[in-house]
């Protein structure tokens, strides 16, 4: 409890200093948002405006649309927000050259590593792991999914919809949505992004984590988080990956493999007691495989963790 | 029944798809002579559009109804699919609430799966992000307890009678889970935002269970979990490229699900009902009587008169987070995060009341009273950099560190009473026998990760890194299990190291190909599973011949082995897919995909039973364990063979859309996934199911502008599955059905 009220003093102590500061970020000449170094040195006698942009790209102007959120910051900001001008830099020579191509920064010429680091002169807080991710390592930038003049989703700027974006590269994830049961993706109910964060995270597969460091699989299957009385070690520490395909799986329950006699004997036999630290408790098979003993789960039904039975009962 | 249930969809929800498609095409062709402008209206200084797609569907499926419903679950009436709200402030207008609103929704009057979404925001004051989804899970398939009580006829100089073959899943689920998440970003733009967030998932139904007490008996599970979510949060940004951000996250959990005895299948003589166990029928001589409906037990074998357990659960998880991400130094990012979690589980009351019989130990009734706590103590820190060393040379690390400690106590006080028969009272109470248990599992664990990422040439780049993860692992479990006299407790170290290759080449303007690999080993494994040897080889390329075209392919490889002595643990996870699209015009497109996937693994186990091994299993040596099985001279039980599984999978799809004229728009499609995979039978009742199955989807559909703003949907899906092999004595899961979906689309 006393965390709780030093932690929201902390918050109504920022909220005033967000309100004073405030003022300051959008005071007259500021750049209310983060902008490209190459602006920040130019003079502002530089720029010409997107007005004038538009005299000649008309139609890259129009593309872009009242649902932009570019377009809404630059309303919001009275055309001085995000413009043209903050992405392909300041156009005065550009016009002054009749248009040459080369005095502005022109997009498909830069680098993927460049790019990147004019979107992330802006949104570099909000994706603060992206540099490290393995889309960056793969040279993977922010236009490879991005489209900012002509998205299909304003939300996010995307150049299609997830999944159909991620499965353009991700051929050998695509099939796994189509076995009988899988996690619907395709349906619509959950997206990629609900647990992959395409921009990096600090785990592998730029996976996401709940917020005390679980599976991101326990933000629904929220009976699995625990903790428990009675922990199915492996649970916590070897992952929910060690018994169940996610993304989609022949065998119900998204198993690794079709028997669960045979998942639970692959750690739960006592074949080699001596390499295995927990082997010499649950040691193998305690019974038989005959019909009395149809599945593990029959009688092990709170196999996640158990409250009330150490041998997962209950 | 199943005939029934199609013959009434086909009958009555027909009739109400055309009544309603009727009426609002009616009401197209009025309302489009009224709208001119189905592009969005402008009022109060708003530009608005909307949207609403109204219609249903018409299903019929035959085969296994309890496989569809699993698989599909989609059901025949109408439907609102589709609605959109879609508002932006003109520019120059000032508003109070919001300049920009979006609102949508979908799936809503029936279907397994609908979701609402809500974006508002106002300039820079407030940004405001809403999303409910519903999910309804119907689970009946069940290969893991298959079958349930067995066709099965007794007979006796009382009469016969023949158990009702049960041929739903022992743990069926038809449970709802809905989802709700907003966030709420106030000054989004400022140097100081502040950001709010709450979550809801709640997910309860009808499901079932079941309890080993001498015989497995079946309980009604009556499911309901409920968690709520709190964040709060404030970015400061005191320079340009740098963010402070701290958040506290609230989750609180509440596990209210309770058991009840349910399958009943027996009387006693006064009457009372009794279950005598769901998944084998006790012997005949456990019944006095067949004459009656249900039988009459003798009530001297294990049967349960009554099963109530309750649990409900409290788990608060309070977490804290700081995090920055600085770019402010030039060539030089770096980000960080540091987060404290003090999470406490409380069980205060936990009860649990059996009436029945267990035969062997003679316990005629038992009431339990009992409380629990856990703890989850985990403090995380994470942090990296990408450090620009030339115009062609970077490196980036990244060093994470976990602990979590979970300490927890869990207190039985067991009340039992003996019996010897069910027909008789339970005996008196015996004095309580209570159990104390102390817990804890902790791990801290340490990672870094470096690489070296070098630009060769404009078209080639290339990287190596050395990623290390050192861990430590303790459990304490302290109450004695039947395999451990003591109970358990150990500490676990493990060292794991891994090489890291990449390689970005365009090999051509148009042509890209990116390979990775990854090598490791760990010095020791957890459990067998976890491979002590793993190689991760990716290959993926994207090819633009044109640009209407593209063409991509991957092939990944995990290989994951350990060959100590009595492991053999063996796997792999292969895939090898390609897609193309094609668009030539704006008249017609063709998505292409194949995939073949390959899941294998095997691992050497023993096995308690003389009846069901894998094919090549042998003998385990005399007086060497197998669990509760020993070798002995007259007594063999305990086997040692290779399990294994097997899933090769094809997958292959299809898409055409063609747009013959502006006002129309057609498509067609097909989607298959096919497997045929193979692992050992450890019982009679295991069958191959879905290992052996295949699941194809076809689909058209058709789109045509009827008036400006409206226009006519039609969809047909087909759903198939089969599985290819013997489906045991359940009744069959193949299924097949149409569904024939038909909207009107109004835009204004």
């Amino acid at each position: 409890m006393r965390r709780f009220v030093t932690s929201m003093a902390c918050l109504l102590l920022l909220t005033g200093f967000a309100a004073s500061q405030r003022a300051l970020a959008a005071g007259p000449g500021q750049q209310a948002v983060s902008a490209p170094a190459e602006k920040a040195t130019a003079s502002s006698s530089d720029f010409v405006g997107q007005e004038t942009c538009a005299t000649c790209h008309e139609e890259v102007v129009k593309k872009f649309g009242a649902t932009n959120p570019h377009t809404r910051l630059a309303l919001e900001h009275s055309g001085k927000g995000v413009t043209c001008e903050s992405c392909h830099g300041p156009g005065k020579a550009h016009v002054d050259g009749g248009g040459d191509v080369t005095k502005i920064r022109r997009f498909d010429k830069l680098s993927t590593k460049e790019v990147d680091e004019t979107c992330l002169g802006c949104h570099g807080g909000a994706h603060p792991n992206f540099e490290r991710s393995e889309h960056a390592k793969q040279g993977i930038g922010c236009t490879s999914c991005h489209s900012v003049h002509a998205s299909t989703t304003p939300e996010h700027l995307l150049k299609a919809e997830q999944p159909k974006l991620c499965f353009q590269c991700h051929t050998d994830v695509k099939p796994a949505f189509s076995q009988p049961f899988h996690h619907r993706v395709e349906e619509g109910l959950i997206n990629c992004s609900d647990c992959h964060d395409p921009h990096g995270t600090f785990n592998k597969k730029n996976l996401r984590a709940t917020a005390d460091q679980n599976a991101i699989c326990t933000k629904c299957h929220s009976e699995t988080a625990g903790p428990f009385a009675y922990e199915h070690p492996v649970v916590k520490t070897e992952g929910c990956t060690s018994c169940h395909s996610p993304h989609g799986s022949p065998n119900a329950r998204l198993l690794n493999v079709s028997n669960i006699n045979t998942l639970c004997l692959q750690c739960h036999s006592a074949t080699n007691t001596a390499a295995f630290p927990h082997a010499v408790s649950p040691t193998g098979p305690v019974h038989n495989q005959a019909a009395q003993y149809v599945s593990c789960t029959t009688c092990h039904t709170q196999i996640h963790g158990s409250n009330a039975s150490n041998i997962f009962f209950k | 029944m199943k005939s029934v249930r199609i013959a009434q969809a086909l009958q009555a929800a027909p009739r109400a798809c055309i009544v309603l498609l009727a009426g609002a095409l009616g009401f197209a062709i009025t309302a489009a002579a009224q709208d001119a402008n189905p592009k969005g209206t402008v009022k109060d200084g708003y530009t608005i559009r909307q949207s609403i797609d109204v219609g249903g569907h018409i299903v019929n499926d035959s085969g296994s109804l309890p496989m569809w419903d699993t698989l599909v679950n989609l059901h025949t009436g109408p439907r609102i699919l589709n609605q959109t709200l879609d508002m932006h402030a003109l520019p120059g207008s000032k508003h109070f609430l919001f300049d920009t609103l979006f609102t949508g929704s979908a799936g809503y009057g029936g279907d397994p799966n609908n979701f609402s979404t809500l974006r508002m925001s106002e300039g820079r004051l407030y940004d405001f992000n809403g999303l409910f989804r519903r999910d309804r899970q119907y689970f009946d398939y069940d290969l893991f307890g298959n079958p349930l009580v067995p066709l099965t006829t007794y007979k006796n100089t009382t009469g016969t009678y023949t158990f009702p073959q049960v041929n739903h899943a022992e743990h069926l689920f038809n449970t709802v889970r809905r989802m709700t998440d907003t966030s709420l970003t106030l000054f989004p733009l400022s140097k100081v935002s502040i950001r709010a967030g709450y979550s809801r998932s709640i997910m309860e139904g009808p499901t079932y269970s079941s309890i080993h007490q001498g015989s497995d008996a079946l309980l009604f599970q009556a499911w309901k979990n409920t968690t709520d979510t709190w964040m709060g949060g404030v970015d400061w940004k005191p320079w340009t490229h740098t963010v402070l951000t701290y958040e506290e996250h609230i989750n609180h959990f509440k596990g209210d699900t309770s058991w009840n005895l349910a399958g009943i299948n027996a009387q006693l003589k006064s009457g009372t009902p009794v279950s005598m166990g769901f998944n084998a029928a006790p012997s005949a001589s456990c019944y006095s009587s067949f004459a009656t409906n249900p039988p009459t037990a003798t009530g001297a074998c294990n049967g349960y008169i009554q099963d109530t357990r309750r649990e409900p659960t409290r788990t608060l998880f309070p977490t804290e987070e700081f995090r920055f991400q600085s770019s402010d130094i030039k060539n030089f990012s770096t980000n960080g995060r540091i987060t404290y979690t003090d999470a406490n589980m409380h069980l205060p009351n936990y009860f649990e009341y059996f009436n029945g019989l267990e035969s062997r130990t003679t316990t005629r009734a038992f009431a339990i009273n009992g409380n629990s706590w856990a703890a989850r103590y985990n403090v995380s820190a994470d942090y990296g950099f990408d450090w620009t060393l030339t115009d062609k040379l970077s490196v980036t690390e990244q060093f994470d560190f976990q602990n979590f400690r979970q300490p927890a106590t869990n207190l039985l006080s067991d009340v039992e009473q003996a019996g010897t028969n069910l027909n008789n009272p339970p005996g008196p109470a015996e004095p309580a026998d209570v159990s104390i248990a102390s817990n804890f599992l902790g791990q801290r664990m340490e990672r870094n990760t470096i690489a070296l990422e070098m630009q060769a040439s404009s078209w080639a780049s290339f990287s190596i890194g050395y990623r290390f993860r050192g861990r430590r692992l303790g459990f304490v479990q302290s109450l004695p299990t039947d395999a451990l006299a003591t109970g358990r407790d150990y500490t676990y170290t493990d060292r794991e190291q891994a090489v890291l290759f990449g390689t970005v080449l365009r090999p051509t303007a148009n042509w890209r190909v990116n390979g990775s690999l990854e090598v490791g080993y760990a010095n020791n494994v957890y459990v067998p599973i976890s491979p002590k040897d793993f190689q991760h080889y990716q290959l993926r390329t994207t090819y633009k011949p044109k640009s209407w075209a593209t063409v991509s392919g991957t092939f990944n490889d995990y290989e994951n082995r350990d060959n100590q002595i009595g492991v053999g643990y063996l796997a792999h996870n292969r895939s090898l897919t390609a897609a193309a699209s094609l668009v030539p015009s704006e008249r017609y497109s063709v998505d292409l995909a194949y995939g073949y996937t390959d899941v294998f693994s095997q691992v050497q186990n023993c096995f308690d039973d003389a009846g069901f091994v894998p094919a090549g299993a042998t003998l385990m040596p005399l007086g060497v364990p197998c669990g509760n099985a020993v070798n002995t001279a007259t007594s063999k039980a305990a086997f040692f063979g290779t399990s294994h599984y097997d899933a090769p999978t094809q997958f292959g799809s299809i898409g055409i859309v063609y747009t013959p004229v502006t006002k129309l728009r057609t498509g067609l499609g097909y989607r298959m996934s096919a497997v045929a995979g193979h692992t050992e039978f450890l019982n009679p009742r295991n069958v191959p199911g879905s290992l052996q199955s295949q699941f194809q989807t076809p689909y058209a559909s058709l789109a045509y502008t009827v008036a400006p703003g409206w226009a006519f949907n039609g969809n047909w899906d087909y759903y198939g599955y089969g599985e290819e092999s013997a489906i045991g004595p359940t009744a069959p899961r193949a299924f097949h059905g149409n569904v024939y979906t038909l909207g009107m689309h109004y835009e204004f």
